[in-house]
């Protein structure tokens, strides 16, 4: 039985909320890769959830709603989500590929409608489904996040990339029992 | 220190940096970062059905210690 959050989370909440609503998504970004962590020093610090949808206006108005009832603000560049929240603003949003944000409980949950490289389709039939407290949470596979961060390739996916290799690097090291390239640096000094 | 020492120190300090070029575009990833990928992905604590509640837990506390360092600083 998978183990409780010691008290209630907001991602959780949410990811709960969009079960309940029946929206399709898949954790990707950075907070996709710390589910795939061994330890809690390869967790990466974030604030931020990203999460990629199929472009489906229903889906998307689903995700919106459920937003909206667990206290999230729905932002749309630097302007709130338009008014009325309806099925044709859910379709100017899809069709043009926009980002919404939601934002709420100390945390921002970027609903993305594009992943560089990927279909939705394609990192859904791929995805991992792990627990988070009691609320299943689909995550896309790891190997789909960091091609997708390959193919974007900005200065900030090159960065994670690179601390990522490393930090699997030094992972096998110690497994490996043998001594990591900082602790032979202080060894010398 | 005054704003403008305070503006010039930073500038100083900054500078190897703002001259630094950051590559962008496509980037590859060697075999032995996919096959340490492979490796994670296949371990069986992230298989579907994992229980991640703990690194939830960790991001929490991470949230909480930024933003304490943030008010204190």
């Amino acid at each position: 039985m998978p183990a409780k959050t010691e008290r209630l989370e907001p991602f959780p909440t949410l990811a709960g909320a969009f079960a309940r609503a029946k929206v399709r998504f898949v954790v990707i970004g950075v907070s996709g890769v710390n589910h795939y962590a061994q330890t809690a020093g390869l967790v990466f610090a974030t604030q931020d959830r990203d999460l990629f949808l199929p472009p489906d206006p229903a889906n998307e108005l689903r995700a919106w709603h459920a937003c909206r009832r667990e206290g999230f603000e729905l932002w749309c560049g630097d302007e709130p989500l338009g008014q009325p929240m309806d099925r044709v603003l859910a379709e100017q949003v899809v069709s043009r590929r926009a980002l919404v944000r939601a934002d709420g409980h100390g945390l921002l949950v970027d609903l993305t409608l594009v992943m560089a490289g990927f279909t939705f389709e394609k990192v859904w039939s791929r995805r991992r489904v792990f627990k988070v407290g009691e609320v299943n949470v689909p995550v896309a596979s790891l190997k789909d996040i960091v091609a997708s961060k390959a193919a974007a390739g900005r200065p900030k996916d090159r960065l994670f990339l690179a601390t990522h290799e490393e930090a699997l690097r030094e992972l096998g090291r110690r497994r490996r029992g043998r001594p990591s390239a900082d602790s032979k640096e202080h060894r010398h000094r | 220190m005054d704003d403008d020492r305070e503006y010039e120190a930073l500038v100083r300090i900054l500078e190897p940096y703002r001259n630094m070029r950051i590559e962008t575009g496509p980037a590859v990833l060697s075999e032995d970062y996919l096959r340490m990928i492979e490796e994670v992905a296949s371990a069986p604590e992230n298989q579907s059905g994992a229980d991640k509640t703990w690194m939830e837990t960790a991001q929490r506390e991470f949230r909480e210690y930024f933003a304490r360092v943030a008010r204190e600083n």
